[in-house]
């Protein structure tokens, strides 16, 4: 693959949440403003491109039998200097992304990553790759964000769009894209939407229902 | 027998069929039918234009050479058709013209000697030879035993599988010896019992071997099917392996025994709305079925008598078998006891809808074009599975042709008939036998 | 190619249910207690059951185009039983929303009625409870609870409504109620035992409707006993009404909680039978 495939794959033909399904509890949980999924998304992506790099510069290094342990050391270090940016000069956000930031360590997308590529590939791809997923990852966030923000309280980034029915105006703001399940709902249609726009993605069942004369499959 | 209140099992509209014996219409043909021995590929002993004689054998089976297969008919083999991967499709026999015509009735053959069948192996070997093996059906897996299989245990059918079937009481009166006869022999292919599965009243073996044991089940598609009776008194898996035979047969064996000649005639019950008499009739098996019904049909008329079950429709199906698990055929198959005659599903009357209306309101060719429909978990599932177990778990395996799932519910004690009433009450339309049937091809390929 | 199908003179032959049938059946069940409504609530209430039909209509006909298979009319008892239950002064588009939503992921995208395991209406009318602030349900009065016992006895006697399920969650609501206030309390309350009872048969149109659906609760027969105390179980407890009658929101949440573990019971119901079956054969 060229570099270029390292960083445009992930976004929607490999994309770790549509297709890997990875990263979802993030995906729920940040989602109900854009602001807090724009800046989980940076913090994530700025993550698996430093982890992707890091981890690939020592993956030579790396003795196999400990190197689960060493790469949650590499990438915990990276989150936690992240968190204490955060802290310093985004103290709102901060407390808005509360522990989310530093969950990002448990992320199986960011440990996916760095074990099925980060471990056997130089160092520029690991780092495209790590980009390009954190990428995919955050075209996702930000749409689920959207939708959620604005059909939730008929605002976009804190700012009011729409006046809702309680200001006087006729927005009638649904509860239910607030809760956490909305966010499953809208993953699921994305999910659906992609695989019937990009057949290829989609994933048979071991047995079905069949309707031919030997029409299992 | 089906629920009372609104659709359940077909409530019957045809009249039962007197259980007196007649003489059948002598059939002008008969035939040995490939669907009654699937997979099995015949090494034939005889060439079309041949003469053959009642009892002769036709041909064998390839992979066991000593199971024969004889002629049901004195005649001529007419045609030999072979089917997919060469096995057999079907081999007619026309009957003599001007032979005598009580050949195709049950005729007592001249006083032979009795077949010495002191040991399991002679009464194989003379079961085999004379095309009686054929008899026996195997569980699991519904096929014909190899010759020198050991059985747990043998289940005699003296049940009948649907209301309209004849009474096995009174087919069996005219029989006499030969069906205690036949049971007693059948103790020599098995070291287990011998359970003679009969309907209620005085023991039809009564005194007999001690390895005999008579069962007693109601006849009617959900208790009177032999694979109840083994689900209840000797339920099989995968290591163990039982018979099943049913009781034309084994009287028949009783027969050949005592007198040394096979008797090929076998009674039927016929029945169905557009059939003038229902009654029993003695036949052949393999019997050419138009021949048999021909003069028995009614007319179909504009008006009848009020009450008279009338047919619906002009045309007539003429099944093989029960109305529940026959099948479409012109010919009598080797193991049913009834020949049904329903009405024939009407052909397309109308020309395909086009366009929007076609796709709001499919007719009959789209819906079969979509295949069974949604399983809607009612009532009548469970009781209509004659295997006590929770129906509907079983059914969905089998629509998606899980075997391992199947197998775990029970499937391989079932064959195809098992699953003919559950069938024609499923919301699904779907044949779970033919489903039944794939799944337990991939469980005996894996075994 | 008919593939799998019976062929066509047994499947003409035979006298079944049909799918058609059964939602038939149902839609003349619902027809008392859509009648007392509509007379009850007056013309709002109308407008949100042609509503309701619309949507359901509507997306009927998209699935059907988009996955060319056959447009049923299933969609008409969801329309119905949401109707019977909506509050009348519920916004129409909200009506349209939340049917939009159960009528698509609680039954069309499995493949139709009978594909999934949930029941469309549940889901429709949780939309609307969990969406939009201030949606109720209307409360159910004399009327609607006798309206429904005709169809219910249809229902028990075609069996397409588990008998099994319906006791069971009966039996349960009344034995908590009991619990609930004692003896003492439910002699109190009259002659009759009010109390005991009453909840019950308060939230019956639900219960018949809902829970006990035969295409919602669990296929195996033990399995439905556990689906039917589960329901009355998650009733009990989801019931934020104060006093001994229930809330009709509850029945709601339990119907669509206690179907999504319709599966898991009947796996392990199969279970049981399988090793009792073992056991007894030794």
């Amino acid at each position: 693959m060229s570099l270029r495939q390292h960083m445009i794959s992930p976004l929607i033909g490999n994309n770790p949440i549509t297709l890997q399904i990875l990263g979802i509890c993030s995906a729920l949980a940040v989602t109900t403003t854009l602001s807090t999924a724009l800046t989980m998304s940076v913090a994530l992506t700025v993550v698996l491109v430093l982890s992707g790099g890091v981890i690939s510069l020592l993956r030579h290094h790396i003795p196999p039998s400990i190197r689960l342990i060493i790469q949650i050391t590499i990438v915990a270090s990276i989150v936690i200097v992240i968190d204490q940016l955060l802290q310093a000069f985004m103290f709102d956000m901060s407390k808005r992304l509360s522990i989310f930031v530093g969950l990002i360590v448990t992320n199986c997308l960011v440990l996916g990553r760095a074990e099925a590529f980060a471990m056997r590939n130089p160092v520029a791809p690991s780092v495209l790759d790590g980009l390009g997923n954190g990428l995919g990852y955050s075209l996702i966030l930000i749409g689920v964000g959207t939708v959620r923000e604005f059909f939730g309280t008929g605002a976009l980034m804190g700012v009011q769009l729409v006046t809702t029915v309680a200001d006087g105006g006729w927005f009638q703001p649904l509860g239910l894209m607030q809760l956490a399940p909305s966010a499953f709902f809208i993953l699921g249609l994305v999910v659906w939407l992609v695989r019937v726009w990009r057949p290829e993605q989609r994933e048979y069942p071991e047995f079905r229902l069949g309707s031919g004369e030997d029409g299992r499959r | 027998m089906g629920s009372s209140v609104f659709p359940g099992l077909q409530r019957d509209r045809a009249v039962a069929p007197a259980q007196s014996i007649d003489a059948g219409r002598p059939v002008k043909r008969a035939a040995l039918l490939g669907v009654d021995m699937p997979g099995l590929r015949p090494r034939l002993l005889c060439a079309q234009g041949d003469r053959v004689a009642q009892g002769q054998p036709l041909f064998y089976d390839r992979a066991h050479p000593v199971i024969n297969f004889t002629s049901p008919l004195s005649g001529v083999v007419q045609s030999i058709t072979l089917g997919p991967r060469r096995t057999l499709s079907a081999l007619v026999i026309s009957a003599q013209t001007d032979a005598d015509v009580s050949d195709s009735q049950s005729v007592m053959a001249p006083e032979t000697d009795p077949v010495d069948a002191s040991s399991a192996e002679k009464l194989r070997a003379a079961l085999q030879a004379k095309g009686l093996w054929p008899g026996f059906l195997t569980r699991p897996f519904g096929r014909i035993p190899a010759p020198d299989a050991q059985p747990d245990a043998i289940f005699v059918t003296a049940t009948a599988d649907h209301s309209h079937a004849p009474d096995p009481r009174i087919v069996l009166k005219a029989c006499g010896q030969a069906f205690s006869h036949g049971v007693e022999a059948l103790t020599l292919l098995t070291e287990g019992l011998v359970h003679v599965c009969q309907t209620p009243g005085p023991d039809l073996v009564e005194g007999s071997h001690e390895r005999v044991r008579s069962q007693v089940f109601e006849s009617g598609p959900a208790t009177g099917l032999a694979g109840h009776h083994i689900h209840l008194l000797h339920p099989v898996d995968r290591q163990g392996q039982v018979w099943t035979i049913g009781y034309q047969d084994v009287a028949a064996i009783g027969q050949f025994l005592t007198t040394g000649s096979v008797d090929p005639a076998r009674v039927i019950a016929l029945t169905g709305s557009h059939v003038r008499r229902p009654r029993l009739l003695r036949t052949v098996a393999g019997a050419y079925l138009p021949d048999l019904i021909e003069g028995e049909t009614r007319p179909f008329a504009k008006s009848f008598a009020p009450g008279d079950p009338k047919p619906k429709s002009a045309s007539a199906a003429v099944l093989s078998g029960s109305p529940f698990s026959g099948r479409a055929a012109a010919w009598l198959g080797r193991y049913h006891q009834q020949v049904t005659l329903i009405d024939s599903a009407p052909e397309r009357r109308s020309p395909a809808r086009q366009g929007l209306l076609n796709w709001l309101w499919p007719g009959q060719a789209a819906r079969e074009r979509a295949g069974p429909g949604p399983l809607v978990p009612i009532a009548d599932l469970d009781r209509e599975l004659g295997f006590g177990g929770p129906a509907v778990p079983l059914l969905r395996a089998l629509s998606v042709g899980d075997a391992e799932a199947a197998q775990r519910l029970g499937c391989l004690g079932m064959v195809e008939d098992d699953l003919a009433a559950v069938s024609m009450i499923c919301t699904s339309g779907a044949d779970y036998g033919r489903m039944l049937r794939h799944v337990l091809d991939e469980l005996a390929a894996d075994a | 190619m008919s593939g799998w199908l019976l062929d066509p003179h047994r499947l003409h032959w035979r006298r079944a249910w049909s799918p058609g049938g059964v939602t038939l059946a149902q839609a003349i069940a619902l027809a008392p207690p859509v009648a007392v409504t509509l007379f009850e609530r007056g013309p709002g209430q109308l407008m949100i059951l042609i509503a309701a039909l619309l949507a359901s209509l509507v997306w009927e006909l998209a699935f059907a185009s988009l996955r060319r298979r056959a447009a049923s009319w299933h969609g008409v008892t969801t329309a119905l039983i949401f109707a019977v239950m909506a509050s009348p002064d519920t916004a129409l588009w909200q009506v349209m929303l939340a049917m939009s939503f159960g009528v698509v992921f609680g039954e069309l995208v499995f493949g139709g009625r009978g594909y999934g395991f949930l029941p469309a209406a549940a889901a429709a009318l949780g939309f609307l409870l969990f969406s939009f602030t201030g949606a109720g349900l209307a409360p159910a009065g004399t009327g609607l609870v006798i309206a429904t016992l005709p169809g219910a006895l249809l229902l028990l006697a075609t069996g397409l409504v588990s008998w099994r399920a319906l006791s069971m969650a009966a039996v349960v609501i009344i034995l908590t109620g009991v619990a609930g206030q004692g003896l003492d309390g439910i002699w109190s309350s009259g002659v009759w035992m009010r109390d005991a009872w009453a909840p019950a048969l308060g939230i019956s149109f639900g219960l018949v409707f809902l829970v006990s659906d035969s295409l919602s609760t669990a296929s195996t027969n033990p399995g439905r006993y556990v689906h039917g105390a589960l329901a009355g179980l998650l009733i009990v407890l989801f019931d934020a009404v104060a006093g001994p009658d229930i809330g009709q929101a509850a029945v709601v949440f339990a119907a669509l909680l206690a179907s999504v573990f319709a599966p898991i019971i009947d796996y392990f119901a199969v279970a049981l039978v399988l090793r009792r079956r073992r056991a007894g054969h030794g």
